[in-house]
């Protein structure tokens, strides 16, 4: 991916000014945005990422170094012109009282139209081509108050695509959503790097869908600065799992969960293959009593095989050779717990 | 609410275009402004209000001077009076993100109150039959000035703590409470002055219209005009505001000037209308709201127009309202415009319930 960055964070430092003082959350940052290329800004929470996010967008001030847009520092940037540089999209849902979808939309047009705001045909065009590219051209005549979180959030992207900046950078934008909007957004906002070329910078919560859909992920540790690299890369490396682990919870980046730690627990024998022998591994690790391991011969072990039927899945359950059969994993989990007491006393 | 339910109240919300409802709207301005000509303590025929009005002489001459003299100018201070309030609570309502920001809720009124309260109670300035009377030009601009300076300091403060508090209705109580708070420093100034100039400061205090002469006007109407006509190229910031700060900074607003502008026509459109008609409740904090629902946008270019028209009949019909009774008698214009508003403040408290905590 050749060609100069579109936005460059030189020495940068971030955090908030005040009169008794400039509070630095990091400093000494070096980044570089990419058209085409969908970054993703992961880190814990209150590492600065909000921050970071708003410092490159320009709406907050940077406390050290410079963050250039092109040539020109971001802070010389009038206003307007900034505006035509780069688009932003914050984290809440908002409400605009008696705004069609339209015309919010149309507000994307600030740094294109005169005093009064008129439209004109390409101003027009501009709107609909942004509702349509975030799949939301129904929802134009409709009032945003009508619309859910999801619709909304779509609508004020499709605001900051009107802006036809050549940048977008998002602030969280998926945290009030559930996990198929989420996933939706992010298809929309990597349609637009891949097809519009756009440089997209998100900061995102979710680390398994930042791995997903990211070019290029920002992992921003707290005291150290960000790390940039390729998802993969920086799960090799492990430093995704060392930022979001502690000593009691280890992450697992393909997950996105902290797993069970099985330490003590008491091995059960499993027969049985696809998903239902693995969902079943899975409840056992989260019940954290026993932990599957391979079927062989141990006449004191706790036996269980899973039976796949027609339209229903069986558990027969063997202990010191007396069977059982559960047609309820729920029902199997109990059972096993009321065993373990028992081999325990 | 249902999709197909939230679909039927969208279409249903054209009914009538933008252009067509301004239009009605200033016919009822219209209508409005010859009854009101024509109405109090002596009834004057419409045909006799033209004549006079188009500088006919009419059989009874007292009667053109009671149009001209007396109720021309009420008439005019009521319509720019009640439309410098609409547009400066839209402006407060705006910059505030707060359905129930408002001249007199906030606490602006009273800030001017206190400028006022200073100039007249301790400097004596416009020696104040009706606080009208005999004062100079320069001691008018002196108490424009001084609620203008009152009220700027009060939107100011109450401003500085919005940034600081998310909470709208928190917002809402501390700006009531400052309102308490400069009455009484106001009530501290009036039992310490002549008894003449409080009788004078409490008149003003009531409200009303009929104390603006042509004199006044021409300070009245200049200052006004100037202000509602410079609000309206705010507009585009304005409803660009509409989505938060940074949203608008992000879209190429300069918000650090814009807010400066916005918060300096608020308050000097508040402000005067308080020097010169008292603290009229309640009207600023209504009359966005009825342009908002009356129109079904929140655009301002359109607004700003609507409150103007909405504002100007409204004040004009608490003014009729207040000399209904006839054989004189007037009632205190801030029961009435109290009547009109108050209820409009309780329907938007219960239509914005859900957004009362943020």
């Amino acid at each position: 991916m050749a060609g100069s960055p579109v936005l460059k964070a030189i020495d940068l430092g971030i955090g908030y000014a005040s009169k008794k003082g400039n509070r630095v959350i990091a400093r000494s940052l070096d980044l570089e945005l990419q058209k085409g290329e969908l970054v993703c800004l992961v880190g814990p929470n209150g590492v600065g990422k909000s921050t970071l996010v708003r410092t490159l967008a320009g709406v907050q001030p940077c406390l050290e170094g410079k963050v250039l847009v092109g040539e020109k520092e971001i802070h010389h940037l009038a206003s307007l012109e900034r505006a035509r540089k780069i688009g932003l999209v914050l984290t809440d849902s908002v409400e605009m009282e008696g705004f069609s979808v339209f015309d919010v939309v149309a507000l994307g047009r600030f740094p294109h139209t005169d005093w009064r705001g008129i439209l004109d045909k390409r101003d027009h065009l501009a709107v609909w081509e942004a509702l349509e590219l975030v799949g939301a051209l129904d929802l134009g005549e409709r009032k945003l108050s009508q619309l859910s979180d999801g619709e909304r959030q779509k609508v004020m992207i499709a605001r900051a695509l009107a802006q036809e900046a050549e940048m977008i950078i998002l602030d969280e934008p998926t945290s009030f959503l559930d996990l198929l909007r989420k996933v939706e957004v992010l298809n929309i906002l990597r349609s637009l790097a891949w097809e519009q070329n756009k440089a997209v910078l998100m900061a995102l919560h979710e680390i398994p869908l930042s791995l997903q859909f990211a070019d290029l992920v920002w992992l921003f540790r707290p005291g150290e600065g960000i790390l940039a690299g390729t998802p993969e890369e920086l799960v090799l490396s492990g430093r995704i799992v060392e930022t979001f682990s502690s000593p009691e919870h280890v992450f697992d980046p393909l997950s996105g969960t902290y797993p069970a730690k099985a330490t003590d627990s008491i091995p059960l024998y499993l027969k049985g293959s696809g998903p239902p022998a693995l969902w079943t591994v899975k409840a056992l690790e989260r019940q954290g009593i026993f932990q599957a391991v391979e079927w062989k011969d141990d006449p004191s072990g706790v036996y269980v095989e899973v039976l796949q039927r027609k339209d229903s899945i069986e558990w027969v359950l063997s202990v010191k050779g007396e069977k059982e059969t559960f047609i309820s994993l729920y029902q199997l989990l109990k059972h096993l717990k009321v065993i373990s007491s028992n081999l325990q006393a | 609410m249902g999709v197909a339910n939230s679909r039927r109240t969208a279409k249903k919300d054209r009914v009538t275009s933008t252009p067509v409802l301004l239009m009605m709207l200033s016919a009822v301005l219209v209508l409005l402004f010859f009854l009101d000509l024509s109405t109090g303590s002596v009834s004057i025929p419409l045909n006799k209000v033209m004549i006079i009005l188009s500088g006919g002489k009419v059989s009874n001459p007292t009667w053109g001077e009671i149009i001209l003299n007396f109720r021309l100018p009420r008439i005019i201070t009521a319509i720019l009076a009640g439309g410098a309030l609409g547009v400066s609570g839209l402006l407060m309502q705006t910059l505030f993100l707060n359905p129930l920001a408002g001249p007199f809720v906030l606490g602006i009124n009273s800030g001017a109150s206190l400028g006022v309260a200073l100039v007249i109670l301790l400097s004596g300035l416009g020696g104040f039959s009706s606080f009208a009377g005999g004062s100079g030009f320069l001691a008018q601009m002196g108490i424009v000035f001084s609620a203008s300076l009152g009220s700027l300091i009060v939107i100011s403060i109450i401003l500085f703590i919005a940034r600081r508090i998310a909470s709208r209705t928190v917002i809402l109580i501390i700006g009531i409470m400052f309102g308490y708070a400069v009455s009484a420093l106001v009530s501290v100034l009036v039992h310490f002055s002549l008894a003449e100039r409080v009788q004078a400061f409490i008149t003003w205090s009531f409200g009303s219209f009929s104390t603006v002469s042509w004199k006044e006007l021409q300070v009245m109407i200049p200052v006004l005009l100037f202000t509602m006509t410079l609000s309206f190229p705010l507009s585009k910031p304005l409803n660009a505001l509409l989505l938060g700060e940074t949203y608008a900074a992000s879209m190429g607003v300069d918000t650090r000037a814009i807010r400066i502008l916005v918060i300096l026509c608020a308050a000097v459109l508040a402000a005067t209308v308080t020097a010169f008609c008292g603290p009229v409740a309640f009207l600023g904090i209504a009359i966005p709201h009825l342009g908002r629902n009356l129109f079904r946008t929140g655009d301002h270019r359109i607004l700003i127009p609507s409150c103007v028209l909405l504002g100007g009949s409204l004040a004009m019909l608490a003014d009729l309202a207040a000399h209904l009774p006839g054989k004189g008698a007037v009632l205190p214009l801030n029961a009435l415009t109290s009547m009109i508003g108050a209820p409009v403040v309780i329907w938007v408290i219960a239509r914005y319930q859900h957004v009362g905590g943020k």
